[in-house]
């Protein structure tokens, strides 16, 4: 404020003037002074006095005015520079020379306090006095808020130079007004540098699409009043690098106008943290997609948040249907939801669950049926569930492909019959089995790929419509059975087959299975029944009788001669009995008579009764005949007798009972007359020729019995039958017996008698020595029963498998056949080792192993194994000895024994022991016919044996693929469970770290490292889970590499060293799963060796030649008894690499004694056949 | 100086992008192709004859110690880091007789890769520690295993046979003397000869006179 100088009047108190007379004006000029509102003091030029002051300054500075008069300005002013007394003076002298002046002043009052004034001071001449004039102004207020406003910028410009963000202030033509510190230290360049240039293209990283948009458009917007906030590419205008920032415009309203105001924030260390975390997140990610497992996180309420990649692949779904559905869109409707919940609530509290379930694709509807692992997943949003959900379709798969595996083993094996080829249209051979490599001696390498029908045939079978075209007709399912004449590859020689072709639907296609059963010992039986048969009927033949033979439908098959001689027919002429009941009975009263009593003679076997029928031969002649009837069961024997000479030579005796004595004395039979006091009356010469007794010998029928029947059960049916002809025979009948008759010189005569019962009781009895065919008879009745033997035992080789059921027929013959009451069969479990009793039969329980003791010692390693065979013992070389006096005498009480070997192929298989108490059959002249028969048993039970092998090896197999399934199933248990327990929660922790860091920037780095060191544990987790598996390195770089990498790890976990030997050369590689095999079977027993053998040292060795790959673990530590470990079944190691060995079709072999060590030794063939497909 | 020059093999490409960025971000490497598989790697190295190849181990295909044995043929100015999980030995042998030059294991930090580069370029090999060259020749000598005399892998049954053929008996007086049949005589004969490698009696008899068996019973 500039004031006017004013005259100013001399004040009151104050010496201005010595001008009285100007009294009054004064005293006005005065009250003006003091009333003036400003407050005003007058200083003395020289001395800074103050001459005088007005009432205001007074109150200003809270003296009197008297005070105010003593007191000089440097007691008003503050005292330090720059308000001394001396500044005082200063401005005094400067009004003076300069004129007035206006300036501000900290001034100091009674109180002490200082205040701001504004002195305006001028000089003032009153007269020729001058006086410094100073109005003081208090202007502590104003003085308040500029230096309040004056801070605030201060504080402003700070924050604005120091803020963290880079700030730019420019107008909207993009100018750059005002920048920041911070703008500085970013884009590393001056002020001057900085100001005046243009933001878009000096400070950005130039994109000409993207300035003109921030030009036009966001600039605008920001002026409409809307902060913009984006991520930006910053450029450095001094070296033109680029950085990351985040900018945020906003708009500046200034004096000046409107600017537009940006903060920068440098954002690369963020960006490069994101990244980073980024790619935490994808590698996390990745792991979570690429494990076998399904996974779902779900939330309390059953919605799904997040799954894996594995989870879209099962449902077939993408990612958007599946976050946010339910659990229940992608379950089958049929699972029990309801038990889910309480499900859900035990896993929430804290017991995670396993359980089977059935997941649907929402697509189509379908269903997988799936394991679940149920766990408890803590995110820091809340509790969740994580599903890992496994398909086990696949392993429902696998069930079946092991089972089609199965079927396939099963339709082989079920097939055999004997040698089986499979072979393919084109007749090459894929296939063989053991059988067929024995039966034709060639090896499986020379059996396989040669052709069935040059190779195998022999040139001379009939040529079949054979080939493709009959081949085709079995593929349509014809099964075709022939006799085939097969050829040796090997030396061309031919031998008999019976040939079974069927269809074989394999995996790769179908193929001929031709099961070929040997049938030379067959053809052999064949032609020696043929032989028995011709002996058969050339005794027939000869017979003084006549024989008819026919079967059950009453065809005659056979007359002999004599049959023809009686009758006068031939068997054309009689085909079958109905047409001979025509013509030999042509009354039909008499024919009905004779058909009655055969229908009801009829027997399933043995002998019919004997009938005496009067017939009508064929030249009209009536001849009454004899008819004895045998029944074979599928046959009969009828033996005609004419006996009408003899009938009407007793019509004739009896007509001419005088020419008796005549024609008896010449009678070609022996005759002899009984009286009724049972003398004996007469005997004719012939009699005496036949007996050689004369009367006196046999005065009466007493001495006849006692002389001729010297056995007296036989003479006792011979006096009862006596006694019957005379009790039922009406007088003159006769009917004829035969006996068997001692003659005087001893010789036994079978005869038949015909007794004639006379008047007064006599009885004349005619005898015919018929010796001679009663032999024959009897021989026929043993070949018949030879024939039904062997017919049984044939019937019981081709009718059963079952060994069981081939011993029991067996048992049956020889006790009911052939009245053989004690027995036993010995069979050896492998060819060359010792026999064993199968079964016995009429021995009592507690004798049973004294008769295996006693068969075995006097039979196995001489006789039989090594003899030349069949042995008959008619009576005991010497006593066997036995302290029980029961066995002794069931040993020692024999009639005969026989052995008789079972050769198979000629080893011996087995043998037999047959013991005769009186039966009378074991005969030397019958050792041929047992030796037959057992020759044929041996082929059943061969047969039966290799049966029950495929059975049991079937079984095997059965249980094998159980145990691989069992086994497959813990391995699978056991890495879910890893995967589970181990990486499951080590994901789940790195999760909680990552999503820590992503919370707390200020530690990410620490909760970084966190998590990296998680990543590293999951690393070695996944890694040795991976390695304890399946070592890649097996895979990758083989068995030599790999075999001493598992030493090495094997030695440091068990300190038990190994010496590795081998032949391999160049790390040589094998198939896969031979590698496999020899791995796991190296990597069992060596954990065998280091559980069991007490050793610290085992040697490995690998070896390989053209045709195997061989592995052999040896350690010389404290062995086991290796049948009683076999046997107690703790030796699944064992089984399971036997069990490896097998299905590669190797040789496992294990060498033991208990104190001296272990062998194990796994050979494998390198060529599989038809399994390397 | 010239920039080096990159390819990168693995099959994980995220994997792939991490070693990308870190090597682009370094002065004097450039990356110049990345393959996903073995094939394409083979093929890009092939073609453009890199410096160096950075191969990971396990890749679909080709794996990478075959990528290493085929490029170190068709490219044999390229020098082949393989990158692996395994510290296991036997892969770094395998990897080094392929013809690789370094052996960099993925756990390690990444700047190792960079200064394995720079050694394998400078005509030297690098392994990440804790492997050595020295280590592995250790491990090599101690596992190399022994050449195996094929006599001792003879189970007891075939020594018997081997040496009753020798002193002359035939299968059937074998098969008498060890009471088993003849025919498992015969079976247990042709193993041995087939281990033996010998093809007839003849060579069987010299083998025993060789390998010092007598005679009990001339």
């Amino acid at each position: 404020m500039i004031h006017q100088p004013r005259k100013q009047k001399k004040s009151n108190g104050i010496g201005l003037s010595g001008d009285d007379s100007a009294g009054g004006l004064e005293m006005d000029y005065h009250a003006i002074f003091d009333a003036v509102n400003e407050a005003i003091f007058v200083l003395d030029m020289n001395t800074g006095v103050v001459l005088d002051a007005n009432t205001k300054l007074c109150e200003m500075y809270g003296y009197t005015h008297e005070e105010v008069l003593k007191i000089d300005i440097s007691t008003e002013s503050a005292g330090s520079v720059p308000h001394t007394k001396e500044d005082a003076v200063r401005w005094v002298e400067k009004a003076a020379n300069e004129g007035p002046q206006l300036f501000e002043w900290l001034a100091k009052d009674k109180s002490g306090r200082l205040f701001w004034v504004e002195i305006n001071l001028k000089i003032a001449a009153i007269g020729d006095k001058r006086f410094g004039l100073a109005v003081v102004r208090d202007i502590t207020e104003r003085r308040s808020i500029e230096q309040e406003l004056y801070a605030t910028k201060d504080y402003l410009r700070t924050v604005f130079s120091k803020i963290h963000d880079a700030l730019f202030v420019f107008d909207p033509m993009g100018k750059v007004i005002d920048v920041n510190e911070k703008v500085l230290q970013l884009y590393r360049c001056t002020r001057e540098e900085a100001l005046g240039v243009h933001i878009l293209h000096d400070f950005s990283a130039p994109d000409p699409s993207l300035l003109a948009h921030h030009q036009n458009v966001l600039w605008k917007e920001v002026m409409d009043g809307h902060d913009q906030l984006f991520e930006w590419k910053a450029r450095r205008p001094g070296d033109g690098s680029v950085f990351d920032v985040e900018v945020c415009l906003s708009k500046l309203s200034l004096p000046g106008g409107d600017f537009i105001l940006a903060s920068c924030r440098d954002i690369t260390d963020r960006k490069k943290v994101e990244l980073e975390l980024r790619g935490t997140k994808e590698y996390l990610k990745t792991v979570l997609n690429n494990i076998r497992d399904a996974t779902y996180i779900i939330d309390l309420y059953g919605n799904i948040r997040d799954v894996n990649d594995r989870m879209l692949e099962m449902h077939g779904c993408a990612r958007e249907e599946a976050v946010g559905a339910t659990i229940r869109d992608f379950s089958a409707d049929d699972n029990p939801f309801d038990e889910m919940l309480c499900t859900n609530t035990k896993v929430i509290g804290g017991e995670d669950q396993y359980f089977e379930w059935k997941c649907k694709r929402p697509k189509d509807g379908s269903t997988i049926d799936v394991e679940v692992y149920l766990s408890k997943l803590s995110l820091p949003d809340g509790d969740f569930l994580l599903a890992n959900v496994h398909d086990i379709s696949e392993r429902k798969g696998l069930d079946r492909e092991l089972r089609t595996a199965k079927d396939y083993l099963g339709t082989v094996f079920n097939k055999i019959h004997d040698a089986l080829f499979v072979h393919d249209f084109t007749g090459k051979v894929v296939d063989v089995n053991e059988k067929m490599l024995e039966l034709y001696r060639i090896s499986r390498e020379e059996a396989l790929g040669l052709y069935i029908i040059p190779d195998y045939s022999s040139p001379d079978n009939p040529l079949l419509d054979c080939t493709p075209d009959f081949w085709q007709k079995v593929m349509a399912g014809e099964d075709r059975l022939f006799e085939w004449k097969a050829r040796r590859p090997g030396d061309g020689s031919t031998f008999d087959v019976e040939v079974c072709l069927s269809k074989l639907s394999l995996p790769q296609g179908d193929f001929v299975l031709a099961s070929c059963r040997d049938i030379t010992l067959r053809k052999g039986v064949e032609e020696m029944l043929i032989k028995e048969k011709e002996v058969f009927f050339s005794v027939m033949n000869d017979n003084p009788h006549g024989i008819a033979l026919f079967d059950n439908s009453g065809k005659f098959v056979y007359f002999n001669p004599e049959f023809s001689a009686i009758t006068g027919y031939t068997i054309d002429d009689v085909p079958n009995g109905r047409a001979w009941a025509r013509k030999a009975y042509p009354d039909p009263e008499y024919r009905a008579k004779v058909v009655a009593f055969w229908r009801a003679d009829k027997l399933p076997g043995g002998r019919g009764k004997d009938a005496e029928w009067r017939i009508t031969c064929r030249d009209g002649e009536l001849k009454d005949v004899e008819f004895r009837v045998t029944y074979l069961g599928d046959k009969s024997l009828a033996v005609l007798t004419d006996t009408t000479a003899r009938n009407r030579a007793e019509e004739e005796l009896r007509a001419e009972k005088q020419r008796f004595q005549v024609l008896s004395e010449n009678s070609p039979m022996g005759m002899f007359m009984v009286g009724a006091d049972d003398h004996i009356q007469y005997v004719n010469p012939k009699f005496k020729e036949l007996f050689g007794y004369d009367l006196e010998d046999i005065p009466d029928l007493e001495h006849w019995f006692i002389r001729a029947y010297p056995d007296p059960s036989y003479r006792l049916q011979a006096s009862s039958r006596r006694m019957h002809d005379l009790n039922s025979l009406g007088y003159g009948e006769g009917k004829p017996y035969v006996k068997a008759v001692t003659c005087r010189d001893g010789a036994q005569k079978y005869i038949s008698f015909i007794p004639v019962k006379l008047e007064a009781g006599k009885m004349l009895l005619t005898c015919e020595d018929i010796t001679q065919s009663k032999e024959a008879e009897d021989k026929i009745r043993e070949r018949n029963l030879e024939l039904e033997v062997l017919n049984d035992i044939i019937a019981s080789v081709s009718g059963s498998l079952h060994l069981p059921e081939i011993l029991e027929t067996m048992r049956n013959v020889f006790v009911e056949k052939l009245m053989l009451p004690i027995g036993g069969i010995f069979f050896c479990e492998e060819p060359g080792d010792g026999l064993r009793m199968e079964m016995c039969w009429g021995v009592p329980d507690v004798m049973k192993p004294d008769f295996e003791a006693f068969a075995l010692k006097e039979y196995t390693a001489g006789t039989v194994a090594w003899g030349n065979g069949v042995t008959l013992v008619k009576s005991h070389p010497y006593f066997w000895p036995s302290d029980n006096l029961l066995v002794y005498r069931f040993l020692n009480n024999w009639h005969r024994h026989l052995s008789i070997p079972l050769r198979v192929k000629g080893d011996i298989q087995g043998m037999f022991l047959l013991v005769d108490k009186e039966s009378g059959i074991l005969r030397d002249d019958q050792i041929g016919f047992f030796k037959t028969m057992v020759q044929q048993i041996g082929v059943a039970i061969q047969n039966a044996r290799l049966f029950s092998q495929v059975r049991q090896s079937h079984a095997e197999m059965k249980a094998l693929s159980l145990r691989l399934v069992r086994v497959q199933e813990a391995e699978l248990r056991h890495v879910a469970r890893e995967l589970h327990d181990e990486i499951g929660q080590l994901l789940t922790a790195l999760k909680l770290a990552l999503g820590m860091a992503l919370k707390s920037p200020g530690d990410q780095v620490a909760r970084l490292a966190e998590a990296k060191s998680l990543a590293n544990m999951l690393t070695g987790l996944v890694r040795e889970l991976s390695r304890n598996l399946r070592p890649s390195m097996l895979d990758d770089l083989g068995l030599l590499p790999t075999l001493p990498w598992l030493f090495k790890r094997f030695s440091s976990q068990t300190n038990v060293g190994v010496v590795f030997e081998h032949s391999i050369i160049d790390n040589k590689r094998f198939p896969s799963e031979m590698e496999t095999v020899i791995y796991r079977v190296v990597q069992e027993a060596l954990t065998n060796v280091a559980r069991h053998a007490g050793t610290d040292l085992a040697t490995v060795r690998l070896w390989s030649n053209d045709r195997t790959l061989g592995v052999q673990i040896e350690d010389h530590g404290v062995g086991f008894d290796f049948p009683s470990t076999m046997k107690r079944g703790d030796s699944s190691g064992l089984n399971g690499m036997r069990e490896r060995a097998m299905l590669l079709e190797g040789r496992f072999t294990v060498e033991t004694i208990p104190g001296a060590g272990t062998r194990i030794t796994v050979e494998l063939p390198k060529d599989l056949g038809v399994h390397d497909e | 100086m010239k920039n080096i020059t990159i390819i990168l093999a693995d099959d994980h490409r995220i994997v792939r992008q991490g070693f990308k960025s870190l090597l682009d971000n370094h002065e004097g490497l450039s990356v110049i192709a990345e393959a996903g598989d073995g094939l394409q790697a083979v093929k890009d190295t092939t073609r453009l004859n890199p410096d160096v190849l950075v191969v990971d181990v396990m890749m679909p295909g080709l794996n990478g110690l075959e990528v290493t044995r085929q490029v170190s043929k068709l490219s044999p100015r390229t020098k082949v880091i393989v990158l692996s999980m395994y510290m296991d030995e036997p892969y770094v042998i395998e990897a080094l007789q392929n013809g690789a030059s370094g052996y960099v294991l993925k756990e390690s930090d990444m700047s190792d890769l960079i200064k394995a580069i720079y050694e394998v370029t400078a005509g030297r090999h690098y392994l990440s520690p804790p492997l050595s060259e020295m280590a592995i020749a250790v491990y090599k000598e101690k596992t190399k295993g022994v050449s195996l005399d094929l006599y001792d892998t003879l189970t007891t049954r075939e020594r018997e046979v081997l040496q009753l053929v020798f002193e002359g008996h035939t299968s059937s007086e074998i098969a008498a003397i060890l009471f088993i049949s003849t025919r498992t005589v015969e079976s247990h004969r042709a193993n041995m000869m087939e281990k033996l490698s010998v093809k007839s009696r003849d060579e069987l008899i010299k083998y025993a006179l060789k390998k010092g068996l007598y005679q009990k019973h001339p």
